[in-house]
């Protein structure tokens, strides 16, 4: 199977859908759920099976997302970096929230919109070790290259800036663990 | 024909790239219900290292060779 944090179907987030603005945190739950099943569900259904048909969720809701969707996944619910870190080295996929306007400030390089700067979800998949630091591949479904300055899809984030990102003023830490059944 | 055509292209761009807050922070499971913080695996890392600036200047310079390297002699910048 295909990468699905690299599946055209899954990224841009900006696909001029009506919804396609606030979708974030359903990308990301289309994202783990297509990781753990290799089934694409989409934004529609989800939103229909929610009952949410615009505007953004939560961690809540991305968590029954993917617990219905994805049912022989193990999902758990974290505020915890330390807890985000373990996820990350046990092979899980880590949906989280960040502040954009932290990201644009300190990380401007891997920013999906310059413009944007308020709460995001994006994924995280991976520990890597490199020259005595830690990395995480940072998947934002912003992050679709649409513009000459904006990465495309995923980028290498150090452990640092993960952190800095998830560790929001306005709700903290929210993250979803997702891992595959063995 | 023309005409359906241009009205298609036109609904399909309704929304398309104005990035909302697409993330909710109240709606979040209660607390009772995280996750134990497993055992005898690795925590959250520290990288604050004493030469993290030299060691993001070699990266950094690591990237440009490779950049240089990559693009064909005689192009334009």
């Amino acid at each position: 199977m295909a990468n699905p944090f690299r599946d055209p179907r899954v990224l841009p987030q900006l696909d001029g859908s009506a919804t396609a603005g606030a979708d974030c945190a359903f990308r990301q739950a289309q994202a783990a759920i297509l990781w753990v099943t290799g089934t694409l569900v989409g934004i529609k259904a989800m939103r229909s099976w929610l009952q949410v048909p615009a505007g953004g969720i939560g961690m809540a809701s991305v968590r029954r997302l993917v617990e219905h969707y994805a049912p022989g996944a193990t999902v758990a619910y974290t505020t915890s970096t330390t807890v985000v870190w373990q996820g990350l080295a046990l092979g899980a996929y880590v949906i989280c929230a960040v502040d954009y306007g932290w990201v644009n400030d300190n990380l401007p390089a891997i920013s999906g919109d310059h413009a944007f700067r308020d709460d995001h979800a994006l994924g995280l998949f991976g520990r890597e070790p490199v020259r005595k630091r830690t990395y995480t591949e940072w998947h934002d479904s912003l992050g679709d290259n649409r513009r000459a300055n904006i990465p495309k899809t995923n980028s290498m984030v150090r452990a640092r800036d993960a952190n800095g990102a998830m560790a929001s003023p306005a709700h903290g830490v929210q993250a979803v663990i997702v891992q595959r059944p063995a | 024909m023309g005409y359906r055509y241009s009205h298609r292209r036109k609904e399909a761009k309704v929304g398309s790239d104005e990035t909302t807050s697409g993330f909710d922070p109240h709606d979040k499971p209660a607390e009772e219900d995280q996750v134990e913080v497993p055992e005898g695996t690795p925590g959250t890392p520290i990288d604050e290292d004493d030469d993290g600036d030299e060691q993001d200047a070699e990266v950094a310079a690591e990237a440009i060779d490779a950049a240089d390297d990559a693009e064909p002699d005689g192009q334009p910048g």
